[in-house]
C-alpha cells in the first residue's frame, strides 16, 4: 500500500489545488444558488395562490454538476501534472523518493477527492436549501443520487483519459489535443458510421438505433456531448449499462495511465517527440478522424456514380485531412523538416478508412439479409414510431420521455401469434425495401410511392430477439393491420399489468393551479381504482401519451421514476371517469366560495386595461365551461388583445359581449350542472401574475356575471 | 557507497554519458569536473534516478536507484535548473519536502534559513537567482540524507554565500559521515572542498582520483648545480617537463616527496626546491600524460 499511496503527498496535493478547488466550489455554488433562489421564489409564489408542492429532480436544479467533470477535472488535472510538462519539475518529481505508481495513483486520487466533495457539496447545499423550503418544494432523492452517480462516472472517465493524454505527451497542447482526440474522436467516428448506416437503412432502421457499444447513449460523456449538439438521448439521469460502460472505460484508460506514466521518461517533459509512437499515434487519429468523410463518401458512391464533382468533393476532404495532420505537426514540433512525418501517416489513415468502407459493405450486407424466422424468435419487443419520415400517423409516434411508452417498450412479447405476424410483416418489408433498394434510381421515390398508395401508415419498432442475437427493425403497417397488432398486444398480460394501473410512485402536476398536491393525489387515487374496468380503448383516452383531446374536463400530469430516469404521464379526465371526475369537482365544489376575491381582481384587471401602458402590459384571459356530467369542455374562448392602435377596454367590451350572446343562447347552460373557469394571465412592469377562478353556476349566472364586467366599460 | 557500472546514457544520436564506472565512498565529497556537455548532469541524473540508463547498473549502498524509494529517500538533489512550487515560499517547499523526506528537519531548515538571511514566507520565485539557490540548498540539507548531489549549486552564489554552503556542507559530512556530489566546470570552485575529483570528457571519465593523492603525487622541482649537466642526470627519476635555463632546470616530478628529495640531494645541487603544484596544473600535467589537452577540455572545446 505505501507503495502504491501516500497519505502525506495526497494532503500536499490537495494543498496544490485549493485555490482552484475554491474557485469551482465558488461556481458550482453560485450557479446552484441562483437556480435554488428563482426555483424556491417560484414555487413561493405559486404556493401563495394554490398550495401545490413542487417535486425537485436532478434535471430541475442540479444541471451545475457537469461542471466537475467538464471544468473542474481539466483544471485541477493540468495543474498537478503540469510538472510533466516542465523539465525541472518532472526532474524535481522524478528524483523525489516515491515510486512512480505512487505518485501518480496518489495525485490523480488527490484530483478524485476534490471532485467527490466538489460533488457532494455543490449537491447537498441546494438539497438542504431546498429542505427549508419544504413547505414549498419537495426533493426527490434517488434520482438526484443517480445523477450524482453518474456525475461521478463521468468524472472518472474524463480524469482517466486526461492522464492518459499527459502520461502519453510532454507538453500542454499535445496532451489536450490527445484528451480531445481521445474524448471525441472515436464517438465522433462511431456515430457518423452509425448515421450513415440509418440514413441509408431508414425505412428499415430506426433513427436511434440501437448499435450496442456503438451507441450514442453507452458513453455518458460523449452522449452529453452529442444531447448539446443534437438535443437527444440524455442518459445521464438513469442508472443502466451506460453507467457501467462509462465507469469499465474509464477504468481500462486508468491502468493504461498508470502503465505509460510508468513507462513515461523524464525527458520526455516539453517534447512531444521524444516518445514517437504517441506523436504518431496522435497524428494519425487526428488524420483519421477528419479522413472519416472520405470514408463515407467511398460507402455512399458507386464506383458509376463518381464524376468530377465526386472527385472534387474527395479531394476537398483529402486536403483537409492533411491539413489537420501538418498543422498538428507543426504545432507540435516547430520544425518544418518534420512536416515529413506526415506521410508517414498518411498510408495508415488510407487503411483505416478502406476498412470504414468495409465495416460498411459488411453492415449493409447483414442489413439486407437479416430475414427473421419466426420460429428461431425467442422474443419480440414493440415500440410505436421512431423515424422522421412525415407519411405515418403522428399521434402513435413513440416518445422514451413518457412511462407508459418506454414501459410497454421493454416488454417482451413471447407470444406467438405476435411473433409471427412481426415477422411477417417485417420479411415482406424487407423484400420491398430490396427491391427498391437495388433498383438504381428513385429507389426511395418508389417506396414513397408505395407507402402512400396505402393510405395513412403506423410506424412500428420491432426488436427481435434469437438468442443472443439482436435486431432492431421498422415496419409499416396499414390502419387494419395495426389494428391487429395492437388487439394481440392488448391480449398481453404484462402489457395489460401495466396499462390498467398507475405506477406505484408518481407525483402529479396540474397547469391551473387549482388543487393542492393532496387533492391531486385523492383525485388520482380514485382514477386509479377506475380504470381498472376500463375497456381499452377507452382507457387510452385516459392514460394514452397521444391522445390529447380538447373535450376533455381536466388534464394532469404525472411524473414517475424507472431506473432512476424520469417518466411523463398524461392524465386526461373525460366521460369514461366519471368518478374520477366527481371527486374533482366535490373538491372544487367545496373551494369554489373562496373564489370571489380571485374573480374580483380578474374583474378589476381587465376593467382597467387602458390604464397601462401598451409598454407595461402583456394580458390574456381563457374563459372555459365545463359540463360536469358529460365531463367535456363545451366551450373555450382565448382572448389576446392586440397592443397596437386599438382601445383594450374597447377589445374586451366585444370578447365579453360575444360571450354573453353565446350563454344566452345556450338554454342547456340553465340546468346549473356548468362550472366556469377564468384563466387570466397578465404582466406588469415584467412581473407576471396569474388570476384564475371558477365557480359552479348556471347560464343566467354567468351571464350576469359577464355583464357586470361589460358594464365597467359603460 | 555508490556504484556506477558502465553507464551510458544516450539521447537519439547523441551519447551523452559514456561507459562510466565509478565508485564513491561513504563520507567521501565528490567532485565531477567537465566542460559544458560533458555529462555531468546527465550522470547526476542518473544517479538520483532521474534519468534511467540505456545501459550499466548504478546502485546507492547496493540499492539499485531507478524507481527505488528506499535508495532515493538516502538523498537529496539540488539541480541545475531548480524547481519550486508556483508562488511557494521556502515554508510551503519545506511542506512539500516534509510530505515526501521521511527525516525532514524543519528545525533546520528555520535555522538555515535565518542564516542565510531568507525571508520563509516570501514567494521563491521573488527571489534573485542567487537566492533560489540558497533556497533550494537550505531544503536539501534539511532533508537530513545520507548523500547529497549537488549540480553546478555554487553558480550565482557570492563568495561569501559560497564559503557559508561550503562550511554546511563540510559539517554535515563531518558530523554525519555524509557522501557529497559536487558537479562544476570550475576545478578552482571544487578543489579546496573536494576529497576526490573525477574529469568527465565527451561523456566518459578521463580522470578519477584523491585530491590529496593528486596534489601529493605529482611536484615541481627547480634544481641548480655549479656544473654543466643534463637530463641524462635525472635518469633515476619518473619526470616530465624538463626545461633548463643556464644552470638552472625544472620539472614536475610524480612520486614519494621525500624519497625523490634524498634522491636529488646526494646530487650535490646548488639549488632544490620542491614546489607543490594547483590542482589545475596537476590535471593538466596528468591529462597531458594522457593524450589529452587539458586547458582545451575545461573550455569545452571539442
Amino acid at each position: 500500500m505505501k507503495n502504491i499511496f501516500n497519505f502525506k503527498l495526497f494532503k500536499e496535493a490537495l494543498k496544490q489545488i485549493r485555490i482552484q478547488f475554491f474557485l469551482c466550489l465558488g461556481v458550482l455554488l453560485g450557479i446552484a444558488g441562483i437556480t435554488v433562489f428563482v426555483l424556491i421564489a417560484e414555487s413561493i409564489k405559486s404556493y401563495q395562490y394554490t398550495p401545490t408542492i413542487d417535486y425537485i429532480s436532478a434535471a430541475d436544479a442540479y444541471g451545475h454538476l457537469h461542471i466537475i467533470y467538464a471544468i473542474a477535472i481539466p483544471v485541477f488535472t493540468i495543474k498537478l501534472f503540469k510538472f510533466l510538462t516542465k523539465r525541472n519539475a518532472s526532474d524535481f518529481y522524478h528524483a523525489i523518493p516515491q515510486k512512480r505508481i505512487c505518485l501518480f495513483v496518489t495525485y490523480s486520487l488527490a484530483i478524485l477527492a476534490a471532485s467527490v466533495v466538489l460533488l457532494i457539496i455543490a449537491t447537498a447545499v441546494p438539497t438542504i436549501a431546498f429542505l427549508f423550503a419544504h413547505k414549498y418544494i419537495k426533493v426527490i432523492f434517488l434520482p438526484i443520487l443517480t445523477y450524482m452517480l453518474n456525475i461521478f462516472v463521468c468524472t472518472l472517465l474524463t480524469l482517466s483519459i486526461m492522464l492518459l493524454a499527459c502520461a502519453m505527451t510532454g507538453t500542454t497542447f499535445t496532451s489536450f489535443v490527445f484528451t480531445l482526440v481521445l474524448l471525441i474522436g472515436p464517438r465522433f467516428v462511431i456515430a457518423l458510421i452509425s448515421e450513415c448506416i440509418t440514413s441509408n437503412f431508414d425505412i428499415l432502421l430506426p433513427m436511434n438505433a440501437d448499435f450496442g457499444i456503438f451507441s450514442n447513449s453507452i458513453n455518458l460523456v460523449w452522449n452529453q456531448i452529442y444531447w448539446l449538439l443534437a438535443y437527444e438521448e440524455d442518459s445521464i439521469f438513469a442508472i443502466g449499462i451506460p453507467t457501467l460502460y462509462t465507469f469499465v472505460l474509464a477504468a481500462i484508460y486508468y491502468v493504461l495511465a498508470i502503465l505509460m506514466f510508468n513507462r513515461r521518461r523524464s525527458e520526455q517533459a516539453e517534447n512531444s517527440l521524444n516518445n514517437p509512437f504517441a506523436h504518431h499515434a496522435i497524428r494519425t487519429c487526428i488524420g483519421f478522424v477528419s479522413s472519416i468523410f472520405i470514408a463515407l463518401s467511398l460507402y455512399n458512391y458507386e464506383m458509376d456514380e463518381i464524376d468530377t464533382y465526386v472527385i472534387m468533393e474527395l479531394l476537398i476532404y483529402i486536403f483537409v485531412t492533411i491539413c489537420a495532420m501538418t498543422i498538428y505537426e507543426m504545432l507540435t514540433t516547430k520544425k518544418a523538416k518534420n512536416l515529413l512525418n506526415v506521410l508517414k501517416s498518411i498510408p495508415i489513415v488510407a487503411i483505416l478508412c478502406i476498412l470504414v468502407v468495409v465495416a460498411l459493405k459488411v453492415s449493409e450486407n447483414n442489413i439486407l439479409n437479416y430475414e427473421p424466422n419466426a420460429s428461431k424468435i425467442s422474443y419480440v419487443k414493440i415500440k410505436n414510431g421512431g423515424s422522421e419520415y412525415g407519411y405515418y400517423n403522428d399521434f402513435n409516434h413513440y416518445d422514451e420521455d413518457y412511462y407508459y411508452d418506454y414501459v410497454t417498450s421493454k416488454i417482451k412479447y413471447n407470444d406467438e401469434k405476435i411473433i409471427d405476424f412481426v415477422t411477417e410483416q417485417y420479411n415482406e418489408e424487407l423484400e420491398r425495401f430490396k427491391e427498391a433498394y437495388q433498383s438504381d434510381n428513385y429507389q426511395f421515390y418508389r417506396l414513397y410511392e408505395y407507402y402512400h398508395s396505402k393510405g395513412e401508415l403506423y410506424q412500428v419498432t420491432i426488436e427481435f430477439n434469437q438468442f443472443l442475437n439482436k435486431a432492431e427493425r421498422i415496419i409499416h403497417l396499414t390502419e387494419s393491420e395495426y389494428q391487429e397488432l395492437c388487439e394481440l398486444m392488448h391480449s398481453n398480460e404484462e402489457y395489460k399489468e401495466i396499462r390498467y394501473s398507475l405506477p406505484k410512485n408518481y407525483y402529479v402536476y396540474e397547469n391551473n393551479c387549482l388543487f393542492t398536491s393532496d387533492e391531486l393525489q385523492e383525485i388520482t387515487d380514485v382514477l386509479n381504482d377506475e380504470i381498472k374496468d376500463l375497456p381499452m380503448n377507452e382507457l387510452e383516452t385516459v392514460l394514452n401519451n397521444h391522445n390529447y383531446d380538447s373535450n376533455n374536463a381536466m388534464s394532469f400530469y404525472a411524473t414517475t421514476y424507472v431506473d432512476s430516469a424520469e417518466y411523463r404521464i398524461d392524465i386526461y379526465l373525460n366521460k369514461s371517469t366519471p368518478k374520477t371526475l366527481e371527486t374533482m369537482f366535490e373538491i372544487l365544489d367545496k373551494k369554489a366560495t373562496k373564489q370571489s376575491d380571485s374573480l374580483d381582481k380578474v374583474c378589476d384587471i381587465y376593467s382597467n386595461l387602458n390604464d397601462y401602458t401598451t409598454d407595461d402590459i402583456y394580458c390574456h384571459l381563457n374563459f372555459m365551461v365545463y359540463n360536469i356530467k358529460s365531463g367535456e369542455l363545451e366551450y373555450t374562448h382565448r382572448f389576446y388583445p392586440y397592443y397596437t392602435g386599438i382601445d383594450f377596454e374597447e377589445q374586451m367590451k366585444d370578447e365579453i359581449n360575444g360571450i354573453i350572446t353565446l350563454i344566452k343562447e345556450r338554454t342547456d347552460y340553465e340546468d346549473s350542472s356548468h362550472i366556469v373557469f377564468i384563466d387570466g394571465n397578465y404582466t406588469i412592469n415584467n412581473s407576471y401574475n396569474r388570476l384564475s377562478t371558477y365557480f359552479f353556476t348556471d347560464a343566467m349566472s354567468i351571464a350576469s356575471l359577464f355583464e357586470k364586467v361589460y358594464n365597467t366599460y359603460e | 557507497m555508490i556504484d556506477a557500472k558502465n553507464l551510458t546514457k544516450k539521447f537519439g544520436k547523441f551519447t551523452a554519458v559514456d561507459d562510466i564506472t565509478c565508485q564513491i565512498k561513504k563520507g567521501c565529497i565528490y567532485g565531477l569536473v567537465g566542460s559544458n556537455g560533458a555529462g555531468k548532469s546527465t550522470f547526476l541524473r542518473m544517479i538520483t534516478g532521474v534519468y534511467r540508463p540505456d545501459n550499466g547498473t548504478i546502485t546507492i549502498d547496493d540499492l539499485p536507484v531507478y524507481d527505488n524509494p528506499e535508495a532515493k529517500k538516502k538523498f537529496a538533489y539540488v539541480p541545475d535548473e531548480l524547481y519550486f512550487l508556483p508562488e511557494a515560499s521556502i515554508n510551503r517547499m519545506a511542506e512539500l519536502y516534509a510530505s515526501v523526506y521521511e527525516n525532514f528537519d524543519m528545525e533546520r531548515c528555520k535555522t538555515l534559513t535565518e542564516a542565510f538571511q531568507l525571508n520563509p514566507k516570501r514567494s521563491i520565485n521573488t527571489f534573485s537567482k542567487g537566492m533560489k539557490r540558497q533556497a533550494a540548498i537550505i531544503l536539501a540539507l534539511s532533508c537530513r540524507t545520507d548523500y547529497l548531489f549537488f549540480d553546478e549549486t555554487f553558480d550565482g552564489l557570492d563568495p561569501i554565500m559560497r564559503s557559508l554552503v561550503k562550511s554546511l556542507i563540510c559539517q554535515d559530512v563531518i558530523e554525519k559521515n555524509t557522501t557529497v556530489i559536487i558537479t562544476s566546470h570550475s576545478l578552482r570552485e571544487l578543489e579546496d572542498i573536494c576529497d576526490q575529483l573525477a574529469l568527465l570528457h565527451k561523456g566518459g571519465l578521463v580522470l578519477e582520483n584523491d585530491v590529496d593523492n593528486l596534489k601529493t603525487e605529482r611536484f615541481k622541482v627547480q634544481i641548480g648545480f655549479a656544473r654543466e649537466f643534463d637530463e641524462s642526470l635525472f635518469s633515476n627519476i619518473q619526470y616530465t617537463k624538463f626545461k633548463k635555463v643556464g644552470s638552472v632546470a625544472s620539472m614536475i616530478i610524480k612520486g614519494d616527496k621525500d624519497e625523490t628529495h634524498e634522491l636529488l640531494k646526494q646530487l650535490n645541487p646548488v639549488l632544490l626546491d620542491m614546489l607543490p603544484l594547483t590542482l589545475e596544473e596537476v590535471f593538466t600535467y596528468e591529462m597531458e600524460a594522457l593524450g589529452y589537452d587539458f586547458s582545451n577540455i575545461l573550455k569545452g572545446e571539442e
